[in-house]
């Protein structure tokens, strides 16, 4: 049984990322890769919606480092919503927190984002 | 008189229990009709839930007459119970057909009142049903057409009904022309058996097992509200007072044991007393047992079976001796206790298990399971036998009150060390919060905390028998969960905390397990056990965690 999924949903220049249940290791490296897709195909804006997800663990959460670095050498922004905030703290705590931009929810982000450039 | 059904945001907990009636009576139809009694204590809902399946019922389809009838004690002539039985049967089947719920709570309808508004809707299929009734001079034939109303409507128009009889145990009481004629109630065997009309029945469950017919019945026990239902409840009927309770008195609750007559009545007491602290809960309980509804509830129920005086000071008498003594109870130990005739000290027996107030089909007396019960009786022999003062009353139930308060819980569990095995650990907690009423945040965070745990435990202790032994203990104002493993010890005799290999640390960020562990806790200990190594992770309750204005931000 996995205990980890992740649903995309892409736009013309923001694609959202949800990932589900339990984000260990591998969990966070599918979702590294998925960025990395994104990424490369020229997408700008990517918006992790934090909604699904159940329990992330230390590894899984420093995976997150690798994913913020390789967002800003394509020159994109990380977007984060729908956070519990136990999750928010442990991101606080390895330092991601600093170097993306936290919403409310993913809606909030959407609206902000779809006028700015 | 009118159905009164509460709001549906007033009816609390019972929504998977109501939508599993509401589709058996859907089959209702499908000629596999199997009636069904609807089993559990005083005050725990039976009817509440049986009128609003009625309503579901009635506004949710087309296909299904929903039809309520609750046995009025003042009508059990047979004359007067199958006019009326019969009448409001023809009206709410009508008032379902036409969904004109005016007609569903027609009071003292005449038969030519009846008549004249079934040929007004040109009901047909009813008219014929009472024309048969009128002509009848017999009173059990009469009786008979009645009952099998349902039977013969359902044949007429093809709509099938689901019947919800409500104090069924009343029936036992049909009598003709002031004679008791406990027999008559076998002329429901046939209704209750056929497979095309549905029937709930309900009322009080002792004497309803005691009706033969009932034997054939399926059987659903309406269970107590669990704690989520009783805090929504309680604090509901507070807030409609305009009383905000900030410290839910879980002890309380747990002794109501789950029985929404009791909690609405205790919630009304400390709503009109304005005042929710945990005490005040408990004050105003007391008073409830000694003055208020539940008090009035017992006593009336009470003094209908032992309606002589005499008796009921026996009765109180026996009653504490089943309740505390350390013998179990018969009606020979009631014999010998009273040196009275054999009749009497039956009717006594008979009646104490009948009521509820005592446990005993097979004559063996014994305590209920309702706390509430029997703090009624103690404070009823206290204040009638033993002469004690209110005041007295209340001193003696605080102290009981803070016993229960104190009531330490604990559970074990033991997982084995295969992959992701720590998210059995954390949803096992997460619902022993949820059991507590534990602040979902800090639970969380003890999640958090107890999924590094694990995974230390399986990364790097290597037990021989691959397991995790797990134990979570709450004593009210803490929570302390252990996570101990066999095998290699992997605590450092210099720092006390676990190795954490280099390249591990460095390379897959494993290393900040153990900062997560102290962050998301009060305390964390690290200690050598026969077995192994135990972790001991600690969270205070007594406060909500805090968010510092960093943190405020990010959500801001």
């Amino acid at each position: 049984m996995n205990n980890f999924s992740i649903s995309v949903k892409p736009g013309n220049d923001i694609v959202v990322i949800m990932p589900k249940g339990y984000v260990n290791d591998l969990g966070a490296e599918s979702l590294e890769h998925a960025c990395e897709k994104y990424l490369a195909k020229g997408l700008k804006k990517i918006i992790i919606n934090f909604s699904e997800m159940q329990f992330i663990n230390s590894i899984g959460a420093s995976v997150f480092t690798g994913i913020v670095q390789k967002t800003l050498e394509y020159g994109g922004r990380l977007y984060f919503t729908n956070m519990k905030k136990t999750h928010c703290d442990v991101f606080e705590m390895l330092g991601i927190i600093k170097h993306v931009n936290v919403f409310k929810d993913e809606r909030e982000a959407l609206n902000l984002l779809k006028d700015s450039k | 008189m009118p159905l009164r059904i509460l709001q549906e945001k007033d009816f609390f907990g019972r929504i998977e229990e109501l939508q599993n009636l509401y589709l058996i009576s859907l089959e209702a139809d499908k000629d596999i009709a199997q009636s069904i009694f609807l089993s559990g204590p005083r005050g725990i809902g039976k009817t509440e839930l049986l009128k609003q399946l009625f309503n579901n019922i009635f506004w949710g389809q087309d296909r299904i007459a929903p039809v309520y009838y609750s046995i009025n004690s003042a009508m059990l002539s047979v004359q007067d119970f199958s006019r009326d039985y019969l009448t409001r049967y023809l009206c709410q089947r009508l008032a379902f057909e036409k969904k004109e719920s005016s007609l569903t709570w027609l009071d003292g309808l005449s038969i030519e009142g009846l008549t004249s508004i079934l040929e007004d809707k040109k009901a047909f299929w009813a008219l014929e049903i009472l024309d048969s009734y009128v002509k009848c001079r017999d009173p059990i034939d009469s009786l008979r057409i009645a009952l099998s109303a349902p039977h013969l409507s359902t044949l007429a128009t093809g709509q099938a009904a689901v019947v919800m009889i409500d104090e069924f145990q009343q029936l036992r009481n049909l009598h003709i022309g002031g004679r008791a004629e406990p027999m008559l109630i076998s002329l429901f065997e046939k209704p209750l058996s056929s497979r095309k009309v549905l029937h709930f029945i309900t009322g009080n469950q002792p004497e309803i097992q005691e009706i033969p017919l009932t034997g054939g019945l399926a059987k659903i026990d309406v269970k107590p509200l669990g704690l989520e239902d009783d805090t929504l409840m309680f604090s509901s009927i507070l807030a409609a007072y305009g009383v905000n309770i900030s410290l839910m008195p879980y002890a309380l609750l747990n002794h109501l044991g789950g029985n929404p007559f009791y909690i609405k009545c205790v919630a009304k007491a400390a709503g009109s007393d304005k005042k929710a602290g945990e005490e005040d809960c408990w004050r105003a309980y007391i008073r409830e047992i000694n003055s208020g509804g539940i008090c009035l509830y017992w006593t009336v129920l009470l003094k209908s079976f032992f309606p002589e005086m005499e008796m009921r000071r026996n009765v109180l008498e026996i009653i504490n001796k089943i309740y505390h003594g350390l013998e179990s109870f018969s009606q020979e130990s009631i014999l010998k206790m009273l040196s009275s005739r054999k009749e009497y000290t039956e009717a006594i027996a008979r009646a104490l298990y009948l009521s509820g107030l005592v446990n005993g089909e097979f004559g063996i007396l014994r305590t209920p399971g309702d706390t509430v019960l029997i703090d009624f009786m103690d404070c009823l022999y206290a204040r009638e036998v033993l002469r004690k003062s209110y005041k007295d009353i209340e001193r003696d139930l605080l102290e009981r009150a803070s016993g229960a308060k104190g009531r330490d819980v604990s559970y074990e569990m033991t997982i084995p060390m295969v992959k992701e095995a720590e998210l059995v650990a954390a949803q096992c907690l997460e619902q022993i919060g949820k059991n507590l009423h534990l602040d979902e945040e800090l639970i969380g965070q003890l999640q958090m905390a107890l999924i590094e745990a694990c995974i230390n435990a399986i990364d790097h202790s290597k037990g021989e028998d691959n397991k995790i032994y797990l134990s979570f203990s709450f004593s009210g104002d803490r929570l302390v969960v252990s996570i101990e493993s066999s095998g290699r010890e992997f605590i450092s005799k210099e720092t006390g905390e676990p190795f954490i290999g280099r390249a591990l640390k460095e390379d897959s960020g494993r290393g900040w397990g153990i900062k997560l562990i102290k962050r998301f806790t009060d305390s964390v200990g690290f200690e050598k056990t026969e077995r192994g190594t135990k972790v001991v992770l600690v969270k205070n309750l007594s406060r909500k965690p805090t968010i510092d204005n960093k943190d405020k931000k990010a959500y801001e």
